[in-house]
């Protein structure tokens, strides 16, 4: 089937009616929202609100909780994730992640960056190569770092290392980024550079960002989502979430007035 | 963090009301020294302005330290945002009160050509305007902000009777020229201060609603 939607077209996640539970606590309360093409998304909400149970569940990680149950579909490019004759695999590798403290291997700045299409089965040292310079490039972490590829990842200050994370999540050739509070241990040059990053990588990438940070979701990102207890209670325009929010709660939520 | 905000917000809030008196307040004075062709009034209304103008500093400084240390928004920014713009406004009404107080004090003592008639009402209006669009700010009223912009066209039709009537008076009364100009002004300078009254409205609706509007 094959509709011409220019919506459905630009949807690269449409949720629809999710739920989700953790043993008998609900998480998530039959959340309905589309994720738009080359945007960069943000969920915003208080702790324990879902925002970060939701962004896992883009990519199935949650099912790595093994309590967890959901109910809903999650249509990617219009095939549900949830379907058994989805590769769980391909799906994470297409929806790439990015954590709140950087993760490298404890290995070389080069072996981060080529883990994935190693174990993709690239073997072509010249290719590796190109696929790393390529990756670090588009991290914005190439000139720091060319003239010392076989060096450790752990030698790397914070905000690098996370740079270095973005790189290797580029270099299996993502649809997603999911970027669960991933500048919330930079300091603010570094979140500066990362979030600069971001903007640069929407051309190519869709990226989804939880952040607890107001105003990095209002400078950096094009829509927000105002999660609270399980449910999405307002998604819009960035512009209009934080200058004009229609309900109530989200204007407590950002303004500082909650409980 | 949230009481910061809301002390930061009640200091800005003070100085408003207080700026907001004195700009009203001039407007009754500059004219009752026009009426009574009194120069030394008028002299003392251009000796209060510099305090007006120092409270537009200071009301601006205050939300920009706001700005920079709690970071408005939603509500919050949109109310610090109306507070710059109000207190422009005032500023611009203390001005067009100094302006009326150097007609009167260049005319000096004159006879009438005519009895003033339209120009008492209309600063009247214009007066009632300036204090409905404060109130309607301080009282968070919309329907008020609506009602008082709406009161804007009374005025301007006001102005046009006198600028009509004196334009025509100016060609048969060549030799008071300077009297019926400055007559002239004086409608032209609370017409302008009607308009400042009609921003305040709309600052208040923008405070409000997130809306935009043009009245």
């Amino acid at each position: 089937m094959n509709i011409q939607n220019p919506e459905i077209e630009n949807n690269v996640f449409d949720v629809r009616g999710l739920n989700l539970w953790y043993g008998n606590d609900q998480a998530l309360k039959n959340i309905n929202m589309q994720i738009e093409k080359n945007k960069i998304t943000a969920i915003i909400g208080p702790s324990g609100c879902g925002k970060s149970t939701f962004i896992k569940t883009l990519n199935r990680m949650i099912e790595n909780v093994p309590i967890v149950r959901t109910t809903g579909e999650i249509l990617y490019h219009g095939n549900d994730i949830f379907d058994k004759s989805m590769r769980v695999e391909e799906l994470r590798t297409k929806v790439g992640m990015v954590f709140q403290k950087p993760n490298p291997f404890p290995k070389s700045i080069f072996e981060n960056v080529v883990y994935g299409p190693k174990i993709h089965g690239i073997k072509d040292k010249k290719l590796l190569m190109e696929i790393a310079e390529a990756s670090l490039k588009s991290a914005a972490l190439w000139d720091e770092v060319k003239d010392r590829l076989n060096d450790n990842a752990y030698g790397l200050s914070g905000g690098q290392q996370q740079r270095l994370c973005i790189a290797r999540c580029i270099a299996v050739q993502p649809d997603v980024i999911l970027m669960d509070e991933p500048t919330s241990a930079l300091d603010p040059i570094a979140t500066l550079k990362v979030e600069e990053l971001m903007d640069s990588l929407k051309q190519e990438y869709t990226i989804a960002i939880v952040t607890h940070s107001m105003q990095q979701a209002a400078r950096i990102s094009d829509k927000t989502a105002f999660f609270l207890m399980g449910d999405l209670i307002e998604y819009d325009k960035t512009e209009a979430i934080f200058s004009n929010p229609r309900d109530k709660r989200t204007e407590d939520y950002i303004t500082g007035r909650f409980g | 963090m949230r009481e910061q905000m809301e002390d930061r917000i009640r200091e800005i809030h003070s100085k408003v009301e207080y700026m907001s008196r004195l700009s009203a307040g001039s407007i009754g004075q500059a004219m009752e020294a026009f009426v009574r062709q009194d120069a030394r009034i008028a002299k003392q209304i251009l000796a209060q302005d510099p305090e007006i103008n120092k409270l537009e500093k200071e009301i601006e400084n205050l939300c920009i330290t706001l700005a920079a240390t709690q970071s408005p928004l939603a509500s919050d920014l949109r109310q610090m945002v109306s507070i710059i713009k109000i207190v422009t406004d005032l500023e611009r009404v203390g001005d067009y009160s100094c302006n009326i107080a150097e007609v009167v004090i260049s005319l000096g003592k004159y006879e009438l050509v005519k009895p003033l008639e339209r120009l008492p009402i209309m600063e009247k209006k214009v007066r009632e305007m300036l204090e409905a669009s404060l109130r309607a700010y301080f009282q968070h009223d919309i329907e008020l902000a609506y009602a008082t912009a709406r009161k804007d066209d009374e005025v301007d039709t006001l102005y046009e009777e006198i600028y009509r009537e004196l334009l025509h008076l100016i060609k048969i009364r060549e030799n008071q020229e300077d009297q019926i100009i400055g007559l002239i002004l004086v409608g032209r300078y609370l017409e302008r201060i009607a308009d400042h009254a009609t921003n305040i409205c709309e600052r208040v609706i923008l405070m409000m609603t997130g809306e935009n509007v043009k009245l």
